[in-house]
């Protein structure tokens, strides 16, 4: 049996366990952060598991930061992979036929005279995504980056990304180089821990890996935390299928979330095809595809919820090993980026972690808990299907952030804000609106407001010619990738 | 549904006359009728003659000039405060407003400093820091607009005189129809039925009614307490000090920018230098010292001959169980009492006026408003509470009884885990709403002495003399820039000249 790392001449050894997303991109965010005395052994299975299709096609805005911290530009996503722009996500007949609403990104609202846009906007019985060029943008099928330039409408929009996750994977392999990783082929055979802490795993080659500091990235397995006896709050059984479809032209700047009465399903459009994303019951027959959609590439069943730590002794989870979410919203992709930032960020130097797991595990809790918040909030409606899959969603509990935050948005309108969520207080209004949410009240000092009505129409007016002087998604992307390999070739030469 | 239209204040102190102002100027054009009791017969406390940089925001939401505020309350510009002898006797050093160094695209400044002093020494942190440095220097000018600059990143806030200024705010309010009345409050009468204050009588027989009233009558709780019982959290096991002398001096030396604040047996010490004199005290807990010898502490260290009598406060730290209980709102020391260590009396003023006005009654009062003022003004009280405590248990001191009692406490676990990080590597565990920020746990922990075992790993992918140059030309910089700055008695002066003050300090409205 050979046993190795740490190596000799390296201080700190990480051991990374995944052959999915979050593996390759702890490989690549730690080699580049970290200084070349931190030696990286990166174990990943051949097979990329299932459940890599529960990050969900789609970042939100800090998808930027999260590519580029694991070596991927704009440039590289849009000319080496089938990424496309989006402005968020399209919500249709959720959950009755009746309601339609694009979840868009946005950067913070400018008050009206000291008061939260939106309650304005509700206070003129106006409707908010009228006023959010984003929106109107994706409903258009146009997109532009937006400008520097404050004047400018378009500036009031951000934008995040619609990706296909084994896509990017390789690439992100593709471009992690760095002197101080080895890569390892292999499966995992066992997990030798005393008190809690791994001192190696053994992989079925018969190749035992031992190091400092041990990453499970396997995914829904939890290879390495399973054997940790790490606590798994599990929530609902679903099933996930997938599919695609070809496409000669690049669809409209957003995901499209559609409910039905056997759950819902996601479009993502992606440069030469669209992604199908199924989620229903655990165990149903999957129903019938979306025209254009001619066969179900994979399914499989899996279970929401997170672990109680996600660090344990000298092993961490990331990704879908520490936490699983219906990928209904832009939270898996942002959860792994956070929780990726965190363990960077507290890297230990030593065995001893206890402070750095208690950290990191507070963090996990309180994001894990946000985003439950945000996720849960789309399933508060009176007008669900009497459906399995939507009682389920009914009967999952409310916790008592998300019964304040609702109890203030009906109260008053008021978007009440935890400590550095994933969601922000206009992701939270724009949710409340969309969902068809009113206030009973709103504040006192919009009744003497003057000249908000003017304001407000000068502002849709604005956005409604920006909008159809945009260019359409499609042509958009096609120029911009023109552009760059141009550039590529010029610089090439 | 009734629109609550009919404001009550009680007590015509600081939080007051900020209170009436702010409600004056938000609710304009509402038709609420806003009144004020105030009595000549009852002293105000006076609270928080320094302020944060906060109150820079409030004086501007209600349209004042700056330079009109700073004359009519003898302000002087405020960078931070200087904590002397709490580490360890000997010891000082400034709690900015403001960070440290630059931002960095990966780690914070001070990781990249803990790393170069561990392998090739460097000058303390203080060093980095334009608003330390000005302070130390005795300079001041404004932060210019490029928040990533040196001498652009970092705030300021003022020394005033905290009843110059309820004057200013009174004249202000009475501008925007505040009613003032005179009087004394002799008894409340309550609701029956729901509890709720209906109406104040006054000595002189008159009877105020309103929907809702605010209490700021100051340790007494006249109406949160004295009539609705809502009950005290007592925070004295935590920090002990309950009683203070408080006296003014005459100026000596340099017009500083920066208020003092020094650590004693038995509580610490306060100067607080204003244009015209300097404001001292001496908070201390009676557990450890008498009061006779509480006041000799003060006199015996004042820096000029004293302007007025030495006034006795007493207090028990703490915070109601309610801030908002049926129709009464208690702001100020009403609310509860927190010790002016970190001159956040005044900020929990603005903060309890800020989301009343955010959150008043839309129509009748209803108990989710409450509930969320409460839930908002509570989790300031306790994070402020937190970081007062740190300057007691971040010391190696153990020269008396009190500072042993500080060595043997069991700390709240929020307190307790955020020292264990920072020692650990130099971490400070965040929050997003609170007032004290990374940068001003980081200078009080490092001040007095808790210095982190490692640091941030990210900062080893720095090659050393990248880190060493990047350093050196930060410190370069700073220093320039403050060599460049004038000095604050000579700025101030400057700014202030030619403003006309009226002997009343009328205030436009």
């Amino acid at each position: 049996m050979t046993v190795s790392g740490p190596a000799q001449d390296k201080d700190f050894t990480i051991v990374i366990y995944g052959g999915c997303l979050a593996g390759y991109a702890a490989r690549a965010a730690l080699s580049r952060s970290l200084s070349p005395q931190h030696m990286i052994i990166h174990i990943a299975p051949n097979e990329t598991p299932a459940c890599a299709a529960l990050y969900g096609n789609s970042t939100g805005p800090s998808g930027y930061e999260f590519f580029r911290a694991v070596g991927l530009e704009e440039p590289d996503l849009v000319t080496r992979t089938n990424t496309s722009f989006s402005f968020g996500t399209l919500f249709q007949n959720w959950p009755s036929r009746s309601r339609q609403w694009v979840q868009c990104f946005v950067p913070p609202f400018t008050g009206v005279q000291d008061l939260a846009f939106d309650s304005v906007v509700n206070f003129h019985g106006g409707n908010l995504q009228s006023y959010l060029i984003s929106a109107q943008a994706a409903l258009a099928g146009k997109f532009a980056h937006p400008p520097g330039d404050p004047k400018n409408p378009l500036s009031r929009a951000e934008y995040g990304y619609n990706f296909a996750v084994d896509d990017i994977t390789t690439t992100i392999r593709s471009k992690s180089t760095a002197s101080n990783v080895e890569h390892i082929s292999g499966q995992l055979q066992g997990v030798a821990a005393t008190n809690g802490v791994i001192n190696h795993i053994t992989l079925t080659s018969g190749r035992s890996v031992a190091g400092d500091l041990f990453i499970d990235a396997s995914g829904t397995e939890r290879a390495l935390m399973e054997p940790l006896q790490a606590e798994f709050i599990a929530q609902r059984s679903l099933r996930a299928s997938t599919a695609r479809s070809d496409t000669p032209q690049l669809g409209a700047p957003c995901k499209v979330v559609t409910a039905d009465d056997f759950g819902w399903y996601s479009v993502s459009p992606l440069q030469g095809y669209n992604s199908l994303l199924r989620v229903t019951g655990a165990g149903e027959a999957s129903p019938a595809l979306p025209p254009g959609f001619a066969k179900y590439e994979s399914q499989f069943d899996f279970q929401t919820g997170t672990l109680k730590k996600a660090w344990i002794g000298n092993c961490v989870a990331l990704g879908n090993s520490a936490s699983v979410f219906e990928p209904l919203t832009p939270a898996p992709m942002t959860l792994l980026q956070r929780s990726l930032k965190a363990l960077t960020e507290l890297m230990p130097s030593s065995s001893n972690m206890e402070v750095e797991a208690k950290e990191f595990n507070r963090l996990h809790d309180e994001d894990t808990q946000n985003a439950s918040s945000f996720h849960r909030a789309h399933f508060l409606c009176e007008n669900a299907p009497e459906t399995a899959y939507w009682q389920g969603a009914s009967d999952t509990p409310i916790c008592p952030r998300l019964r304040r935050k609702i109890t203030q948005f009906d109260s008053r309108g008021l978007v009440v804000q935890y400590d550095y969520e994933p969601f922000n207080t206009e992701d939270w209004a724009i949710l409340h609106y969309g969902m068809g949410r009113r206030p009973r009240r709103g504040d006192v000092r919009l009744q003497a407001m003057d000249g908000s009505e003017r304001i407000l129409d000068t502002m849709s007016s604005a956005i409604s010619s920006l909008v159809s002087r945009m260019p359409p998604h499609h042509q958009y992307l096609m120029k911009f990738k023109e552009y760059l390999e141009k550039k590529q070739n010029d610089y090439a030469r | 549904m009734d629109q609550v239209k009919r404001i009550c204040i009680l007590g015509g102190g600081t939080a007051g006359w900020m209170t009436a102002a702010a409600l004056s100027n938000k609710f304009k054009g509402l038709g609420f009728e806003i009144t004020l009791i105030e009595s000549n017969e009852i002293g105000t406390v006076g609270v928080g003659e320094a302020t944060l940089p906060h109150i820079r925001f409030f004086n501007s939401a209600l349209g004042l000039d700056e330079k009109f505020v700073m004359k009519s309350t003898n302000a002087t510009f405020k960078l931070g405060i200087e904590f002397c002898d709490w580490g360890k006797i000997g010891d000082s050093y400034i709690h900015p407003f403001g960070d440290y160094g630059l931002p960095m695209p990966d780690t914070e400044f001070h990781q990249l400093w803990l790393r170069e002093k561990a392998e090739r020494g460097a000058p303390r942190l203080d060093e980095y820091s334009y608003s330390v440095m000005a302070a130390e220097k005795g300079k001041f000018h404004f932060p210019g607009d490029d928040t990533t600059q040196i001498g652009s990143n970092f705030g300021y806030a003022y020394q005033f005189d905290s009843s110059l200024y309820a004057k200013l705010l009174r004249s202000y309010s009475e501008n925007n129809h505040v009613r003032r009345i005179e009087g004394k409050v002799v008894e409340t009468h309550l609701n029956a039925e729901s509890g709720y204050v209906k109406s104040l009588s006054l000595e002189n027989g008159a009877q105020i009614e309103a929907d809702i009233f605010v209490d700021c009558s100051g340790f007494r709780g006249v109406l949160i307490e004295q009539a609705l019982e809502t009950g005290y959290e007592d925070w004295s096991r935590w920090l002990p000090c309950n009683r203070a002398y408080a006296v003014q001096s005459e100026s000596r030396g340099e017009l500083l920018p920066y208020t003092r604040a020094t650590a004693r047996k038995a509580g610490w010490q306060w100067r607080i230098p204003l244009q015209h004199r300097t404001g001292n005290g001496h908070v201390y807990c009676s557990d450890f010292i008498s009061d006779e010898d509480a006041l000799h502490q003060l006199m015996s260290t004042l820096e000029g001959p004293a302007l007025t009598d030495p006034k006795k406060l007493f207090f028990k730290t703490g915070r109601r169980n309610a801030f908002w209980s049926k129709n009464v709102v208690a702001i100020g020391l009403s609310a509860g009492f927190l010790e002016p260590l970190e001159s956040t009396s005044i900020h929990l003023i603005q903060e309890g006026i800020t989301n009343l006005v955010e959150l008043f009654p839309s129509g009748e009062i209803d108990e989710y408003d409450i509930r969320e003022y409460n839930d908002r003004m509570e989790l300031n009280f306790d994070r402020v509470r937190d970081f007062l405590l740190l300057h007691y248990v971040a010391t190696q001191r153990d020269d008396s009884e009190m500072w042993r009692y500080f060595r043997n406490l069991e700390l709240p676990e929020s307190l307790t885990e955020k020292m264990e990080a920072w020692q650990k590597r130099g971490y400070v565990i965040p929050y997003e709403h609170g007032v004290f920020l990374p940068p001003s746990w980081i200078s009080v922990m490092l001040g007095q002495n808790l210095e982190p075992k490692s640091f941030d790993q990210r900062v080893n992918k720095i090659p050393q003399e990248e880190l060493s140059n990047l350093l050196r030309s930060i410190h370069t910089q700073t220093h320039q820039k403050i060599h460049q700055a004038p000095a604050h008695a000579a700025f101030l002066a400057e700014y202030v000249k030619g403003v006309h003050v009226a002997q009343d300090n009328a205030a436009g409205s």
